[in-house]
């Protein structure tokens, strides 16, 4: 093709992508807080994208031509969970409602720890996250304040350097509690450290995804059976799943295979399953009372209770079928089939 | 002719259980050191010093022991040593775990160069032997020793495309160990193969 055939036919694409961007018809109210690129902040996982609209901050994972959602902040609001599936993360309180130690696995914009630190101030808060520059930007753009960063890669530490000017007044606390802490490393490592310390936890939190899907290693039954052996007595887990893909029935089998008890929330969009290492019969009237309780104690300012409305009891899965395990877990396929 | 026909399909096979190896060697390390580049640099970089070794060591061979059988056996021992690596890769991996990252505080990228380095770098070594060797099978006369290296290397690199292609594409979805043990199976009855039929270059 010659050099003026080219030039329309890059135009006429450019226009057509403009038109079909919802973000771009809006684009004068549209502004890009932090972007990561190749040269002056790159992330070695991510293309990662934060942008403001209307007072609500988006952090987005570019993969493939697609943004994924990963978290959602109102700078009018910073108590506001907007994604549905922060707030129903706090579903898993309902099974502990007076957690010590919470741990995170996947940090995104920080959302459910700086909820989980504000109501209740008295846990430890720990997070676990691959991406150093998905903290960088939690910190820059999300308002998120960890005590103390534990880096354990000297490369990773040259990572937060690139983003220093964006952290000049976002830093670490350094408050002596150390309370609000993040490990920067993969989470399957990171949780077998912790095991080996004995560390132990009353809620983990499941929500480690690279832009749509979570990598194999942290959805194998051995990832999770090492995820039970870090919880205490009564504690859980609860996970973070995207219902619209075939990935869907295989994780959650797997995930029954080693949790006997399952409680699903969520009716549209990613569910919440809190799963419990032992086999326990709550009924709901002995939930709502927990709801009623914590939300009468900590005066959540979205409602708890109402959480309830979204559980499920009934199998939303294929019950029969292969688990996903070190030695097979095709989640790199079956993110792709639809499940309908 | 019977021989230069045994010689590549011999290459093919082991350039492609080469890079079927390398396509499962990150995902036996991914499981305990994370799935950070470095388990890729780790597994790719061990495999490219094995393999000149096995080059070298190869070639220096190929004066000795001239006989196909030669070839057979070193297949026969990659082929147990990927049997190893079935049997073998969880205990390794939790004592580099243990010891590396727990205790001495490694970072887990050097962790999963041990780790690569352990399970993969004698099965690669050897399996870069087989070329120079075939080679110097190959080579009726002085004068078509290139035309036989080129079209042997040919061979065991297409060998080593498909390997790498299938086994990422779809081997690995029917799990590791099948990937592991059908390997080692398939390598094990082909050197069976090659060392009954092909002739010696004495004879």
């Amino acid at each position: 093709m010659n050099r003026t055939g080219c030039i329309p036919l890059l135009f006429s694409l450019l226009v057509g992508v403009g038109v079909l961007t919802p973000e771009r018809c809006r684009a004068q109210d549209r502004k890009v807080l932090f972007e990561t690129d190749g040269k002056d902040r790159p992330s070695p996982y991510h293309h990662i994208l934060v942008d403001e609209i209307d007072g609500i901050r988006t952090m987005r994972f570019r993969r493939l031509g697609t943004d994924y959602e990963e978290s959602r902040y109102d700078t009018r609001n910073p108590l506001r969970p907007v994604l549905s599936y922060t707030r129903l993360f706090f579903s898993a309180f309902l099974f502990h409602p007076q957690p010590k130690r919470v741990l995170m696995i996947g940090l995104g914009g920080g959302s459910v720890p700086t909820l989980v630190r504000h109501y209740f101030p008295d846990a430890v808060m720990d997070t676990v996250e691959l991406d150093p520059m998905v903290v960088v930007a939690a910190m820059a753009c999300f308002d998120f304040r960890p005590d103390r960063v534990f880096v354990a890669e000297e490369a990773a530490r040259r990572y937060f350097d690139t983003g220093k000017e964006l952290l000049a007044s976002a830093g670490e606390t350094g408050s002596p509690g150390d309370r609000n802490r993040v490990f920067v490393r993969d989470g399957r490592v990171q949780v077998r450290l912790f095991l080996a310390a004995r560390a132990r936890y009353d809620v983990v939190f499941l929500d480690a995804f690279r832009g749509g899907y979570i990598p194999f290693h942290l959805t194998t039954r051995e990832f999770l059976s090492q995820c039970s052996g870090l919880l205490t007595e009564g504690g859980v887990v609860a996970l973070n799943m995207r219902p619209d893909f075939k990935i869907y029935d295989y994780h959650k089998r797997t995930v029954a295979a080693v949790f006997p008890s399952l409680f699903t929330f969520g009716q549209e969009g990613n569910k919440i399953c809190v799963a419990l290492p032992r086999p326990r019969d709550i009924p709901p009237s002995q939930l709502q009372k927990t709801a009623l309780e914590l939300q009468a104690r900590h005066a959540f300012t979205f409602q708890i209770p109402s959480l309830i409305e979204e559980l499920s009891m009934e199998t939303d899965y294929e019950k029969t079928g292969e688990i996903f395990t070190d030695d097979y877990a095709p989640v790199n396929v079956l993110r792709g089939i639809p499940r309908e | 002719m019977l021989r230069t026909v045994c010689l590549a399909a011999m290459v093919f096979l082991c350039g492609w259980v080469l890079m079927a190896l390398e396509m499962v060697g990150p995902r036996l390390i991914e499981r305990d050191f994370g799935s950070g580049i470095y388990v890729w640099g780790s597994v790719i970089s061990v495999f490219l010093l094995a393999l000149s070794v096995g080059y070298w060591t190869g070639g220096k061979a190929s004066r000795r022991w001239k006989p196909p059988w030669t070839l057979a056996a070193i297949g026969f021992a990659v082929s147990a040593w990927i049997l190893l690596i079935h049997f073998a890769n969880r205990p390794v991996n939790d004592w580099l775990f243990t010891h590396g990252v727990q205790e001495l505080a490694w970072s887990e990228r050097w962790a999963a160069l041990a780790s690569a380095f352990s399970l993969f770098f004698v099965p690669s070594g050897l399996l870069g032997m087989i070329s120079p060797m075939a080679i110097r099978l190959a080579a009726s006369d002085l004068d078509r020793v290139g035309e036989s290296a080129g079209l042997l290397y040919a061979v065991s690199t297409v060998g080593s495309f498909l390997g790498c292609l299938v086994t990422a594409f779809y081997l690995v979805d029917f799990g590791l160990s099948k990937v592991l043990l059908g390997h080692a199976a398939s390598l094990a009855a082909g050197s069976l193969l090659f060392g009954w039929l092909c002739p010696d270059p004495k004879s």
